[in-house]
């Protein structure tokens, strides 16, 4: 899948090379310029901390897909591999190792890559980690991770999904019908067994119904009807304010498909295969979704249109303090929904306390299930006078999908108990105070300047400039020895090279010198063995017939010739094994012309 | 063994100007008495004689700077500031020289400040290092680079190629570093002010129009000079005649035959 980027407009996702990196020229010559400058001012502080990290590619898996699951060692050397909770009910396959050793300012830090592949027994939930890695006498703990693991295909209206060919397009929503203000997942799949490259992605424009991208897209593999598909899956949150019933019309993703032609190489090597690129649109199947009004009935009065599920949880720094000093109340909100809608609470005022609210955080994680979102709200409580304090229960209401009915959730009251302390009547320290002093900076006194220079010292670390001459031959010096050197080379293996073609050239000729027409069997096979020992630079100290073969073979000599050859060779060898070594060869006017031809063809 | 004698002579030649100004100073008793008169508050004979070892060519950066201090201490600013600049082509990175003409900047009643070439803005780390520093550095690149060429010649594993990468990395930035330090020095027109006052006038003759006057310590472009007059310019492009002996020019003849080899 080859997908550079994205940015989305009114409904349709682009995915496009950014300008500045077409110019790759620039590219080549400022970043790596930029990165060393970089390096060399980087602070120490940069360096990776410790941590461990784990990781599935996807939290949602069929019993016939393999799930990969990655654990992340940075700024560590572990001791061993990681110990990992969980596994027992998956089938485990290693699949190695990967390492990055980065070095700044000259200290060292690696980072380790832990690649697993699993593979599910039997459906459930499974919940993996944490990942513990020992190092230095000391075990980092990694998070978990929660992997659904489903009998069949994805479903889509109760069935399994089908295979259509070689590619396909199909979406799905994790439930046909969802309350008002409740998040649904729009889940769209590309099932291929081609090789593609994604285009655009025109997703259902349907202004009742918002849709946020969730994370990015995933690819994985998955078998469907015994064939194993590669996974394309992008998912986005949809919610309707409205009830309703709202139709989603396919979507369409742009490609480009490559069909591999057939390749004109034996073995159907892939490095020589050619694929022609093909535009194509592939549409998904349409959904309907029915969208239902919140219940009348049970709502609280304090209802903050928050649908999903959520908890509460409220925690005081400490209960015992005295006058003056400063208590905080932190108020956690976390679930899954429409987190956006989770409210700011607020405190009632309390009696002989100050109340100093913080600026509310919202931390949201967008997954492959959803909204994941945490609220803090933190109240600074200053007591100004000694006594008990109780601090009042905070309420949020909230609609809950799970039960289908309203919820209220409540933090427990708390009591702060106030000590006299040593100031009558506090001031409130909602931030740090100003210090007790105040501190001068450097006061200046007098200007001067600084001493003269004397002696040995203030030489040691000059380095005078050459004159005109020796400033070209250090330059020049280097650079004439390298061509210098270059030239001898290229000589030695020109004279090299030389000497092997008249060694080559004179091989018939000192074949015609080592024997005559009137030769024996034995003589002339000699003197053929020099020949080929000389034309073709081997060093052989019997020449078979197999031997002259692949000799000429290697040499291209035409096959007429070089079966002619093998042949009189073969009638030589068997001449001079038999005792007849000696006699005169009357196929000697053909051999002679003979090797006057291999040498021709062979040059 | 008469080749490799011949190896170490030449090698000795080669290394013999990177420790010859050392060589030279240090042993010279004149630069200890120079430096006695200066502690003793004799800063005018101090002055003569750090001026006499400058023009006698032998002087590094510290005499310079020497004869700066000598300048201030005898309350001429406007030549300090020159001396002090001087010093700053051969070593840019002494903190003493820093304070020093800082503080001569600070007694000057001019409020221009040397003037930064567009080359020294954008490659900034050459401003950090002398001319013969850099080219040492350059040459010793050069040296390496083709060390490793020739190392591939013969011997072409793997992390030679990265090697050479990384060696034709250095050896480019060495070289741009040093050309361009070699261009800004030769081509360094600035001077500084170094009497009281000085009319610029409109043209090389004392009966011209006063166009504007400049203050001792000021820095100005040395465009031109005819006969006892140079054509200075301001950075905001105010132009006119001042005599030579109210100015002077930072690199002189005598320091550019010093520095530029080429």
């Amino acid at each position: 899948m080859k997908e550079k980027g994205s940015r989305r407009k009114r409904g349709r996702m682009y995915f496009s090379v950014p300008p500045f990196l077409i110019n790759t020229s620039v590219f080549f010559l400022v970043v790596p310029f930029f990165v060393l400058i970089l390096m060399a001012f980087l602070p120490l502080r940069c360096l990776a901390a410790p941590s461990v990290g784990l990781e599935l590619d996807r939290a949602e898996a069929t019993l016939e897909d393999t799930v990969t699951l990655k654990v992340r060692v940075s700024g560590i050397s572990p001791d061993a591999e990681p110990r990992i909770a969980g596994l027992k009910d998956l089938t485990v396959v290693a699949g190695g190792t990967s390492t990055r050793i980065e070095i700044i300012n000259f200290r060292k830090s690696e980072h380790i890559e832990y690649l697993y592949y699993l593979q599910p027994k039997g459906a459930g939930t499974y919940r993996i980690g944490p990942a513990e890695v020992s190092a230095g006498g000391r075990v980092y703990r990694s998070q978990s991770a929660v992997l659904t693991v489903r009998e069949a295909a994805p479903a889509r209206g109760g069935q399994a999904v089908a295979a259509e060919g070689p590619l396909f397009l199909r979406a799905e929503l994790s439930k046909g019908t969802a309350y008002a203000d409740e998040p649904v997942i729009y889940t769209i799949r590309l099932y291929r067994l081609v090789k593609v490259s994604l285009r655009s992605l025109d997703i259902p424009d349907n202004p009742p119904l918002a849709f946020k991208k969730l994370g990015d897209p995933l690819e994985y593999t998955t078998s469907i009807d015994g064939q194993t598909y590669q996974v394309y899956e992008v998912r986005l949150e949809v919610t309707a304010q409205e009830q309703g019933r709202y139709k989603l019309p396919p979507a369409t993703m742009d490609l480009i498909v490559y069909e591999s032609s057939r390749s004109p190489f034996p073995f159907n090597d892939p490095f020589f295969s050619r694929s022609n690129p093909r535009p194509r649109s592939v549409r998904s199947n349409a959904l309907e979704l029915v969208v239902l009004p919140l219940p009348a009935q049970g709502r609280p009065a304090d209802y903050s249109s928050l649908v999903g599920s959520f908890t509460m949880d409220a925690k005081l720094d400490r209960t015992t303090l005295d006058a003056g000093e400063t208590a905080t109340l932190t108020v956690t909100v976390q679930g899954r929904g429409n987190t956006g809608r989770i409210p700011d609470l607020s405190m009632p005022d309390i009696p002989g306390l100050r109340v100093y609210p913080d600026q509310p955080v919202l931390q949201t994680d967008l997954d492959a299930s959803g909204s994941l979102a945490v609220k803090t709200m933190k109240w600074a409580l200053v007591p100004q006078q000694e006594g008990i304090f109780e601090i009042p229960s905070l309420s949020l209401g909230y609609f809950d999908t799970g039960s289908k009915s309203y919820r209220v959730l409540n933090t427990p009251k708390q009591t702060i108990t106030v000590k006299p302390g040593t100031q009558a009547q506090a001031a409130p320290r909602p931030q740090a105070a100003p210090p007790a002093f105040p501190r001068p900076g450097v006061q200046e006194t007098g200007r001067d300047i600084m001493p003269i220079h004397t002696g040995a010292q203030a030489f040691a670390k000059v380095l005078a400039m050459p004159g005109a001459a020796v400033a070209w031959l250090v330059l020049l010096a280097p650079p004439l020895i390298f061509l210098g050197a270059w030239g001898l080379k290229r000589r030695m293996a020109s004279s090299r090279r030389n000497g092997d073609e008249d060694r080559t050239r004179g091989a018939l000729k000192a074949f015609r010198k080592t024997c005559s027409r009137e030769s024996g069997a034995e003589e002339l096979l000699s003197a053929v063995r020099g020949y080929f020992n000389s034309r073709f630079g081997s060093s052989l100290g019997a020449l078979t017939p197999g031997d002259a073969d692949r000799m000429l073979k290697a040499a291209r000599v035409d096959d007429g010739v070089r079966m002619r050859c093998v042949s009189l060779i073969e009638e030589l060898t068997h001449r001079v094994y038999t005792g007849r070594g000696r006699d005169a060869f009357e196929r000697a006017d053909e051999l002679f012309s003979l090797m006057r031809e291999i040498d021709r063809q062979g040059r | 063994m008469k080749g490799l004698a011949v190896y170490v002579v030449c090698a000795l030649w080669l290394l013999s100007p990177l420790c010859a100004p050392a060589q030279g100073l240090a042993g010279d008793e004149s630069f200890s008495r120079i430096n006695q008169d200066f502690r003793e508050g004799r800063y005018e004979q101090a002055a003569r004689g750090y001026e006499d070892l400058a023009a006698s060519g032998r002087a590094g950066g510290h005499v310079y700077y020497n004869l700066g201090n000598a300048c201030l201490k005898m309350g001429r600013p406007g030549e300090a500031i020159l001396n002090y600049e001087r010093a700053r082509l051969m070593i840019p990175r002494d903190k003493d020289l820093s304070f020093n003409l800082s503080h001569a900047l600070d007694l000057k009643a001019d409020s221009s400040v040397s003037p930064a070439g567009p080359l020294s803005s954008v490659f900034f780390w050459i401003r950090s290092f002398a001319l013969p520093e850099l080219f040492w550095a350059f040459a010793l690149c050069n040296g390496v680079l083709f060390a490793v060429l020739l190392l591939r010649l013969f011997w072409r594993a793997e992390w030679g190629y990265y090697l050479l990468m990384a060696t034709l990395f250095l050896w480019f930035m060495g070289g741009l570093s040093f050309g361009l330090k070699l261009y800004e020095t030769a081509s360094d027109s600035r001077a500084v002010v170094v009497a009281k006052t000085a009319d610029a006038l409109a043209g090389p003759e004392p009966g011209d129009t006063v166009l504007f006057n400049l203050t001792e310590g000021a820095y100005v472009a040395c465009e031109r000079s005819e006969h006892d007059w140079i054509l200075v310019s301001l950075p905001d492009g105010r132009r006119g005649w001042v005599r030579a002996q109210d100015a002077e020019v930072i690199v002189d003849r005598n320091l550019k035959a010093r520095l530029l080899p080429f």
